[in-house]
């Protein structure tokens, strides 16, 4: 069951505003494995995260999450990178907010437990604004969590935080979603690092209309909360290979602000 | 949003405390310079034109005591009440239907706007050869007054919601309903408060219109009387209850504000 195949995409492109967005991706993702996708900015990542929450429907191409057509609902969440609390909602009704399908008492009880698992359980009763936005970021994480999903997409979730928050939440996301019967996820970031500590597979997408350019496994040892992969022997040259590929990318993309007209 | 770290604990706030005091000072020593105002005003007025605050007040003072103003206020208070309260669910129900679904929106806004800008007044011919001269022509006239700034600002409102928010209750599966109730309508409060605050006014003002235009009752048609008998201290104590009515109004409605809108704190 682990092994077998939970997300798929054939053949998967997307228009927007008649342009070329996404083109012809492939990929698979079995249960349970964490996928980093990285790539220039505009290249078209938060659109393929909309296509496998069933936000977007693709122009052509299939898409199957757990053999069926993706449908935005409790199975798959989504975390995204401007945290997107309901501010008229104390941190508890906002994770409440994704449990609709609980009754009352198993709900609030799922709330407590996760906002627990975030260190947020002191602050259940506060209002969004009272809080720093690392913790109200953890609150978009609990939001996500909350309903135990199998399939968890994050936005750069932690592109808007301080550097110590992000460690910190990187970390926790390990620890939170590392168990045996973690989610499967899609992290869609732009920071090379974060990408190598997070990932059992590195997609690397082309500038737009996005292309899968190159897949790298990472096998660095888990769990990676506790044995931290950037002491790892191996990490220093994978680091720099996807550097030196995102910067050849970037240079030679004629849209690019870094378009260094071929010279490369 | 603010990204400042501070490690505030929940329900942690600034006292509020010290402000209510002087504003209250400040609108009992405006109103002071009112009523001073008002008896120079009258003192230089030839008699039987214009009544000084005490005379007002000695009227307003009979009337009540002679219970000649309840069925009055009773009438008025009825047809403001139903027709504002009406204006109010209509009003946010279209706006909400135009702002969410585009179409009906588009169909619609113009005409709304049309008849937004058309004198109401210009309907009351017609009200009255429909419904006649009785409660239900006097609701429909102050109905027709509140209902278009509290459709277009629910409209407003709406379309204003925050794109993200609704992106982000889509991903959780929740459907237009769910959106709408928790994540759209709490959005667009300060529109809708302030369409139901325009109305609310305005809806004062047609009932008033109503009275005196339709069969006369209520406080309008006391004005009626009075000011044709040039009672001006009974007229001015009437005038004196319709300004109570809005105050009382606007600030239960500032207070409710207050309450729904406690999650933005005070700023
Ligand atoms: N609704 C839309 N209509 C038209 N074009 C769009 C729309 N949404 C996105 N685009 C365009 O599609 C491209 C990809 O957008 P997307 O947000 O998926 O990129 P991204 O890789 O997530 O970017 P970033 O790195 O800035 O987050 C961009 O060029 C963007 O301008
Ligand atoms: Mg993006």
């Amino acid at each position: 069951m682990r092994d077998a195949v939970h997300l798929s995409l054939a053949g998967v492109s997307l228009t927007l505003g008649g342009r070329p967005v996404i083109d012809r991706i492939d990929l698979a993702a079995r249960r349970g494995e964490t996928l980093v996708v990285l790539g220039p900015s505009g290249c078209g990542k938060t659109s393929l995260l909309r296509l496998i929450a069933g936000l977007l429907a693709p122009d052509a191409g299939r898409i199957t999450v757990a053999g069926a057509a993706p449908v935005p609902g409790v199975a798959t969440a989504m975390v995204f990178q401007s945290y997107r609390l309901l501010p008229w909602k104390t941190v508890r009704a906002n994770v409440a907010f994704a449990l609709p399908h609980l009754g009352e008492r198993e709900r609030s009880a799922r709330v407590d437990r996760v906002l627990a698992q975030v260190g947020l359980g002191r602050f259940a009763d506060a209002w969004p604004r009272e809080l720093s936005g690392g913790m109200q970021q953890r609150v978009a994480l609990a939001r996500a969590l909350a309903p135990e999903p199998e399939l968890l997409l994050m936005d750069e979730p932690f592109a808007a935080l301080d550097a110590q928050s992000r460690e910190l939440m990187q970390a926790e996301l390990l620890r939170l979603t590392g168990g045996g019967a973690g989610p499967t996820v899609v992290f869609v970031t732009h920071s090379v690092d974060e990408a190598l500590v997070l990932a059992d597979r590195v997609l690397l997408l082309s500038p737009r209309p996005a292309r899968i350019v190159e897949e790298l496994p990472v096998t660095f040892p888990r769990p990676r909360w506790q044995h931290d992969p950037r002491e790892a022997p191996g990490f220093a040259e994978l680091r720099r290979h996807l550097w030196d590929r995102l910067r050849a990318m970037v240079v030679s993309d004629p849209n690019s602000d870094f378009y260094r007209g071929g010279e490369s | 949003m603010a990204e400042d770290a501070r490690a505030v604990g929940p329900r942690q706030r600034a006292s509020t405390g010290a402000a209510p005091l002087p504003v209250a000072a400040l609108r009992l020593g405006f109103l002071a310079l009112v009523l001073l105002v008002w008896w120079l005003a009258a003192r230089a007025a030839p008699a039987g034109l214009f009544a000084s605050p005490a005379a007002v007040a000695r009227a307003l003072a009979r009337l009540l005591a002679e219970g000649r103003i309840w069925p009055a206020l009773g009438q008025s208070l009825t047809v403001y009440l139903a027709g504002t309260g009406a204006a109010v669910v209509t009003g946010i129900a279209l706006g909400a239907l135009m702002g969410m679904i585009r179409p009906v929106g588009q169909m619609l806004d113009i005409y709304v706007h049309g008849l937004a800008a058309t004198p109401r007044v210009a309907f009351i011919p017609l009200i009255i050869v429909l419904l006649g001269l009785g409660f239900e022509a006097k609701i429909l006239i102050v109905f027709l007054g509140a209902v278009m700034p509290i459709v277009l600002n629910a409209y407003a409102g709406v379309r204003a919601a925050d794109p993200d928010l609704v992106e982000m209750a889509r991903a959780t599966g929740a459907a237009r309903g769910r959106i709408l109730a928790h994540v759209v309508l709490p959005g667009a409060l300060p529109y809708l408060v302030a369409g139901v605050r325009i109305g609310a006014t305005i809806g004062l003002i047609n009932t008033v219109v109503a009275e005196l235009y339709t069969a006369v009752s209520g406080l309008g048609g006391l004005l009626a009387l009075y000011g044709s008998r040039f009672q001006m201290a009974e007229y001015l104590a009437v005038v004196v209850v319709l300004a109570a009515i809005g105050v009382a109004m606007t600030e239960g409605l500032r207070l409710a504000e207050r309450r729904m809108l406690r999650w933005r704190g005070s700023d």
